[in-house]
């Protein structure tokens, strides 16, 4: 059980580097909040695993806060990348887009 | 006020489970907590049928299973593509959706784009239709199927 | 061979196929062509990686508050993963960066209708 573990962990540090390397390359922005949005994922993941590995399950609460932050994070790049802030000029998005 | 006593319901229940403690004081500030969040989400009027779309999240359970049934058949197909990426054929397809809600429609989307291969790019709600990209004409002409519009649409009831 | 060991090998099968989609997934992420395909790679890791890795630790599971842990991690990752991939690919759509066969075809739909 240790050992699917630890091949469990290595796989996933394996594919977070791919995808951090595909965040490195681009080449578009949005080509990097994917690869990070991933990251996060694998992360969550990783946390998860972690936590049996080392019989803490408590690691289990920071997998969770991290998917909800991760979320939030990808979402609030994204509409940092549309609008240039993250206030209440949102409010006019009905006049951009005409 | 009927959202309010859901939302805290469900609200409560999740903090009982997460908590793993029981005792009288803990108990009454849990359901305080929820309580207030519910509150807190009712002004900003958040908790109405599209915030918390009962009728939906009951029948889930219903096509879970058909679900990843879905997802593990399609993972196979795109993992095929990533070996041989000359297999990819991208293009877009305009899906048509028959749900009346909005909740319904958002689920079609979620459905859409949490089966590898097609990913929901845009969502037209008044023309009740969905811009689908999908990575191969395969997984393009299965989201072009009725199946899956009609299962969310039988989540949906009526 | 008790019935708890027939489950823990299930789960490490499960945990092991997950390590493999997780995998393949991120090399999506970096043979695939443009943005849009290599959100389907993206969509390996969050759907059959996440999907199977976390179901091998629920059979891997010691007592019920774990269980309940995961199962909602689970239901974050369903939720979520989704919407996220959902706003890149509109915000792909809305920029002016869009990749150029898709374009193509976009344009060339219009002509006909």
């Amino acid at each position: 059980m240790e050992g699917a573990l630890a091949i469990t962990l290595i796989a996933l540090g394996v594919a977070a580097t791919l995808a951090i390397i595909r965040a490195t390359l681009g080449p578009t922005s949005f080509d990097r909040v994917l690869a990070v949005n991933s990251v996060g994922s694998i992360a969550v993941l990783l946390i998860a695993v972690y936590g049996f590995f080392d019989g803490r399950p408590a690691f289990l609460d920071i997998a969770m806060l991290y998917a909800l932050i991760n979320f939030i994070g990808t979402i609030a790049i994204l509409k940092f990348f549309r609008f240039g802030t993250l206030g209440d000029h949102v409010l006019h998005e009905d006049e951009e887009d005409a | 006020m009927r959202q309010i006593v859901i939302s805290t319901a469900l609200l409560y229940a999740l903090w009982l489970l997460l908590s793993g403690h029981y005792n009288g004081l803990l108990l009454t500030l849990g359901f305080f907590s929820a309580l207030g969040a519910s509150l807190i989400g009712a002004r900003m009027g958040v908790l109405d049928e599209e915030g918390l779309p009962m009728a939906i999240l009951l029948r889930l359970p219903k096509v879970t299973l058909w679900l990843i049934w879905e997802i593990l058949k399609s993972n196979i197909g795109v993992v095929r593509v990533i070996l041989n990426p000359k297999l990819a054929r991208p293009q877009m397809v305009r899906v048509k959706a028959s749900q009346k809600s909005v909740a319904g429609l958002v689920t079609h989307a979620n459905f859409i784009t949490l089966t590898p291969g097609t990913v929901s790019v845009d969502v037209d709600e008044n023309e009740n239709t969905i811009l689908v990209h999908g990575l191969t004409d395969d997984f393009a002409a299965a989201c072009l199927e009725p199946d899956m519009d009609a299962k969310v649409s039988s989540l949906e009831g009526k | 061979m008790s019935a708890i060991d027939i489950i823990h090998l299930i789960g490490i099968a499960s945990l092991l196929v997950g390590s493999l989609a997780v995998i393949f997934g991120a090399l999506g992420l970096l043979r695939l062509g443009d943005v849009y395909q290599r959100m389907h790679g993206a969509g390996i890791v969050d759907t059959g990686g996440a999907g199977l890795i976390l179901f091998g630790l629920l059979m891997l599971s010691p007592d019920w508050t774990v269980t309940v842990r995961l199962v909602l991690i689970g239901f974050i990752l369903v939720l979520t993963g989704p919407t996220a991939t959902h706003a890149i690919a509109r915000a792909v759509r809305v920029s002016d960066q869009e990749p150029e066969n898709i374009s193509q075809k976009k344009n060339k739909k219009r002509g006909r209708g």
